[in-house]
C-alpha cells in the first residue's frame, strides 16, 4: 500500500516543479508584454505612469480619449487607464491600485457607462489580464470581488491559471525570445477604426422596441450604494488637490429617442457634480457629435477620428475651465 | 436535477420499501403473495418516479387532451425539483425486488447492505445501473488494497475526466449555443454541430460510467461496462448492445423478453409491439417531453426495420466486399444516431423540427461556397473545434487499442518512462485543455 501511495504521489508532486518553472516563466513574459492591457498594468506596476492628467473610466475612456491629444493640446504627460467593460468600483480599485505605485495626478478625467452603477455584482471583462498579476495581493484582492472569476487553485496550482489560455502562452514565449506582439495602444488608448454598422443598430432598435432582448442600453438601475463610492472618490480627490472632471461622452442620438430612461444617470452625475462643486462635462447629447451615425462604430463609442476631435473638445473646455 | 437535502427521505422511502418487499418475498410461500409484494414495491417505485418526474407531464397532456372535447380539467401542477440520480436509483432498487421474485437473487437481510446497494455513490447519480447479482455479494466479501486495482481504477478515472473535460465540455462550447438557437445558423454549421454532438453525448455519458468504474475499482469494487465502443456499431440494433448496456439489458430483462413471451401467441407481431412499447419507455425514461417519446420511437422503428429486412440487408452487404459493407452499415448507423440526437438535444420538437429544415439547406450551401467562395460553416470558433477533432482523434485511437486488447495491458508492455509519459500526455491534457466550466454532465438530468 505504502508503495502505490508513494508512486501517486511522485506522479502528482513530480511535475509541479516544472509546472512551476513554466508559470514562472509566462509570468515574467507577459509581465513584459506591450500587446492589450498588458501594456497598461505593466506601465502601472513598474511606475512608469506618473500622469499630471489621468484618464479613468470603462471602454468609453480606453476609445475616446487620446493622451496623444491632452499631450499636444495641454502640454502635460496624460495616461489613459481606462478598463473596458468595467463598472466603476472596478474604476475606483483600479485607481488605488494605481496611487500605489505612481505619483497622484494633477487631473482625473473620468468618463462614465450607463452600468457603471449598477446595484448586481458583475463579472470581470477580460479576466485574462490580471492572470501574470495574481501573485501581487492587491489584484487579488480587486478580482475576488467578483463573480466567480478567481479560482483558488488559479493561486496554488501551478499553470491551471493559463488553462485554455495558449494565446497568452505564445505571447509569453514570444517577449521572452525578443519578438512580443506590437503595442495596440498608446499611453491606455486604443482608437477603433471600424465604421457605423447600421444592421446591428437595427437589430437593437428592433429588440428594444419588442422588448424581445435584455439588452444593455443606457437605462440601467441606478444603486443609491453604489452612487456612495463615487461620493468617497470625489471626497479623497478633494482632499488630495486632485481635480476631478466628469465626462459623459457622446451617445448616438437614434438611441437616445428610443430607450425609456436615458438620462437617467447624466441626471444624477449632473446633481453630484454641482453638489461636490466640481466639472461635469455633459456631452451624452453633443450635436457635434451624437446626431451624425458616422461618428460611431456603435450607439456608445465614437470611432478614432471622432474619439481625437471629441478629445480636443474636451481639453479646450478643461483649458478654458482651469485656465491652462 | 437538483440536491436537495430533504429528498434523502425519498431514497429512504424506496430501500426501506424494498428491503422489506424483498424479505417479504422471499418469506412468501404462495406465488400470488410473492407477485403482490412484488407489485407493491414496483408501485412504491414507479410512483415516487411518476410524481417527481412525470406528474406535470402527463396532467398538461391530459388537460390539453380534454381541452379539445371541451371538458375542463383543473388538477394542479406541482413545483417539484426532480432528485438527482432518481431514474437511476429507482431502477435498480427495482432489479433487486424483481430478482428476488425470479429466485435468482436471495433476499439482502443486512439492512446497512441494501442500503448501500442502492446508495453506492460511484454509480448513485447516473449509473451504471447494476443488478443485484453482481454487486450484493461484493459488498460482503472482505476487499484487500490491491495496488493493481487502485492504478487501474485511477486511470480509468482520468481517461473518463478526459473525455469529459477535454472532449465533451469542449464541444459542448461550441454545440450548446447552436442548439440554442439553431434559426442562426445555416445548414451545414448544423449538420457539423450534429455530428459533433455525438462525440459530446457519448464522451460526457461514457467518461462519467469511466469516473464511476474507476472509483469503485480504487476501492476493490467491479461494477459493469456500460459503453462497449458503440460508435462501431453497423446497426441501430448493435448500437443499444453497446450504449448505455446496463439501461439497455434492464430493459431487455424486465421489460421486452417478458413481454415478448405473454404475447407469443402472436409470433412476429409481438416482438414488434414490445420492440416499439420499449423503445418508447426507453425514450421517456430519459425526460419529459414528447421529443424523448419521438427520439424512443425512431429508434423502436429503426430496430423493427432492420429486423424485419435482416435477410434482404444481409444479401446485400454479401455482395459487397466486406470493408465496404462494414463502412456502410457503420455509416448508416452513425448518421441515423446523430439524426436521432437532435430531437434529444434540442428543446422541444419544434426546435427540433426548425434544426432539420435547416439541414435540408446542405447541398445548395455546398454549391454556392465552391461557386462564390464563400465560407461553408458560420462557426464563432473555427479553432475550438480543431482542438475538438485533434482530441477525438486521440480518443478513437486509444479506444482502437483497447478493442483489440485492454490498454492497460496494452501499456504493461511498455516501460515506466513510456507508462509515465502516456499519462502525463493526458494529465497535462486535462490541465491546459481541459474546460471547468462547471458543465454537469449530460445524464445527471435524468
Amino acid at each position: 500500500m505504502i508503495r502505490t501511495i508513494k508512486k501517486i504521489l511522485f506522479f502528482v508532486l513530480a511535475p509541479i516543479p516544472l509546472l512551476y518553472i513554466m508559470s514562472q516563466l509566462v509570468d515574467k513574459g507577459l509581465q513584459k508584454s506591450k500587446i492589450e492591457n498588458f501594456a497598461v498594468w505593466n506601465d502601472l506596476f513598474q511606475s512608469k505612469i506618473n500622469a499630471d492628467v489621468l484618464v479613468c473610466g470603462a471602454s468609453r475612456a480606453c476609445v475616446q480619449i487620446s493622451p496623444l491629444i491632452i499631450d499636444s493640446i495641454l502640454h502635460v504627460n496624460s495616461y489613459n487607464i481606462g478598463l473596458d467593460g468595467s463598472i466603476f468600483e472596478q474604476q475606483y480599485d483600479l485607481f488605488q491600485i494605481y496611487l500605489q505605485h505612481n505619483k497622484k495626478p494633477r487631473f482625473i478625467i473620468h468618463t462614465f457607462e450607463d452600468w457603471d452603477f449598477e446595484g448586481s455584482q458583475p463579472s470581470l471583462t477580460t479576466p485574462e489580464q490580471y492572470l501574470p498579476y495574481l501573485k501581487r495581493k492587491e489584484v487579488v484582492t480587486m478580482v475576488r470581488k467578483y463573480k466567480s472569476y478567481i479560482d483558488n487553485a488559479y493561486l496554488y496550482l501551478p499553470m491551471y491559471k493559463y488553462n485554455n489560455k495558449f494565446s497568452l502562452i505564445f505571447e509569453s514565449v514570444k517577449v521572452l525570445c525578443g519578438h512580443g506582439g506590437k503595442p495596440n495602444k498608446y499611453k491606455g488608448y486604443a482608437g477603433v477604426d471600424a465604421n457605423w454598422d447600421s444592421t446591428a443598430f437595427a437589430a437593437i432598435k428592433y429588440h428594444i422596441q419588442t422588448k424581445t432582448n435584455k439588452i444593455q442600453q443606457l437605462n440601467t438601475n441606478i444603486s443609491t450604494d453604489k452612487l456612495k463610492l463615487l461620493t468617497s472618490y470625489i471626497e479623497y480627490c478633494k482632499q488630495n488637490n486632485i481635480d476631478l472632471i466628469l465626462v459623459f461622452p457622446p451617445v448616438y442620438k437614434g438611441l437616445l429617442d428610443i430607450v425609456d430612461h436615458p438620462y437617467d444617470l447624466r441626471d444624477s452625475l449632473t446633481e453630484i457634480a454641482k453638489r461636490n462643486d466640481i466639472l461635469f462635462l455633459d456631452h451624452i447629447d453633443d450635436v457635434n457629435f451624437s446626431r451624425d451615425p458616422l461618428n460611431f462604430y456603435n450607439t456608445q463609442h465614437l470611432n478614432r477620428s471622432a474619439s481625437e476631435r471629441f478629445t480636443a473638445v474636451i481639453c479646450s473646455e478643461l483649458k478654458h475651465h482651469f485656465k491652462l | 436535477m437538483f440536491f436537495k437535502p430533504e429528498y434523502i427521505l425519498i431514497l429512504g422511502f424506496t430501500i426501506v420499501v424494498d428491503y422489506y418487499a424483498g424479505i417479504k418475498i422471499e418469506n412468501a410461500e404462495l406465488q400470488s403473495q410473492k407477485l403482490k409484494y412484488l407489485i407493491l414495491s414496483l408501485i412504491a417505485n414507479i410512483g415516487v418516479l411518476c410524481v417527481f418526474k412525470y406528474y406535470n407531464f402527463i396532467n398538461f397532456n391530459i388537460t390539453g387532451l380534454c381541452g379539445l372535447f371541451h371538458i375542463k380539467i383543473d388538477w394542479p401542477l406541482l413545483k417539484l425539483a426532480l432528485p438527482i440520480g432518481l431514474s437511476f436509483h429507482t431502477f435498480q432498487a427495482m432489479s433487486y425486488t424483481i430478482e428476488v421474485y425470479r429466485g435468482n437473487q436471495k433476499a439482502e437481510r443486512h439492512f446497512g447492505i441494501y442500503a448501500l446497494y442502492v446508495m453506492f455513490y460511484p454509480q448513485l447519480v447516473a449509473g451504471p445501473i447494476e443488478r443485484p447479482q453482481n454487486m450484493l455479494h461484493q459488498f460482503h466479501e472482505e476487499h484487500e488494497f490491491s495496488s493493481e486495482m487502485v492504478t487501474s481504477g485511477l486511470r480509468l478515472m482520468m481517461w473518463g475526466l478526459f473525455k469529459k473535460v477535454v472532449i465533451a465540455d469542449r464541444i459542448a462550447l461550441i454545440t450548446d449555443n447552436i442548439f440554442d438557437m439553431p434559426q442562426d445558423y445555416n445548414g451545414f454549421t448544423l449538420l457539423v454541430t450534429a455530428i459533433l454532438y455525438a462525440f459530446q453525448i457519448y464522451c460526457d455519458f461514457s467518461g462519467y460510467s469511466d469516473i464511476a468504474l474507476g472509483s469503485a475499482r480504487t476501492m476493490g469494487f467491479k461494477l459493469m461496462r456500460n459503453f462497449e465502443f458503440p460508435f462501431v456499431s453497423k446497426s441501430v440494433t448493435e448500437f443499444w448492445r453497446r450504449w448505455h448496456v446496463s439501461l439497455s439489458t434492464w430493459f431487455y430483462d424486465y421489460l421486452f423478453n417478458p413481454m415478448v413471451a405473454s404475447l407469443r401467441n402472436f409470433g412476429k407481431k409481438a416482438i414488434i409491439f414490445s420492440l416499439m412499447v420499449t423503445f418508447i419507455l426507453s425514450g421517456f425514461w430519459h425526460g419529459v417531453g414528447w421529443k424523448f417519446i419521438i427520439f424512443g420511437c425512431f429508434h423502436g422503428g429503426a430496430v423493427v426495420f432492420e429486423m424485419l429486412t435482416k435477410k434482404t440487408r444481409k444479401k446485400i452487404n454479401g455482395a459487397l466486399p466486406l470493408k465496404l459493407s462494414d463502412f456502410i452499415s457503420k455509416s448508416l448507423t452513425f448518421i441515423f444516431l446523430c439524426f436521432t440526437w437532435i430531437f434529444f438535444r434540442e428543446k422541444n420538437v419544434s426546435m427540433s423540427m426548425t434544426y432539420i429544415k435547416r439541414l435540408t439547406g446542405v447541398p445548395h450551401e455546398i454549391y454556392d461556397s465552391i461557386k462564390m467562395h464563400r465560407s461553408l460553416s458560420n462557426f464563432h470558433s473555427r479553432i475550438e473545434i480543431v482542438y475538438a477533432i485533434v482530441f477525438i482523434l486521440i480518443m478513437n485511437f486509444v479506444q482502437k487499442i483497447d478493442r483489440t486488447q485492454s490498454a492497460d495491458k496494452f501499456l504493461a508492455n511498455y516501460p515506466m518512462t513510456v507508462r509515465y509519459a502516456v499519462y502525463y500526455f493526458f494529465a497535462f491534457s486535462i490541465l491546459f485543455f481541459g474546460v471547468f466550466t462547471q458543465q454537469s454532465f449530460i445524464y445527471f438530468q435524468f
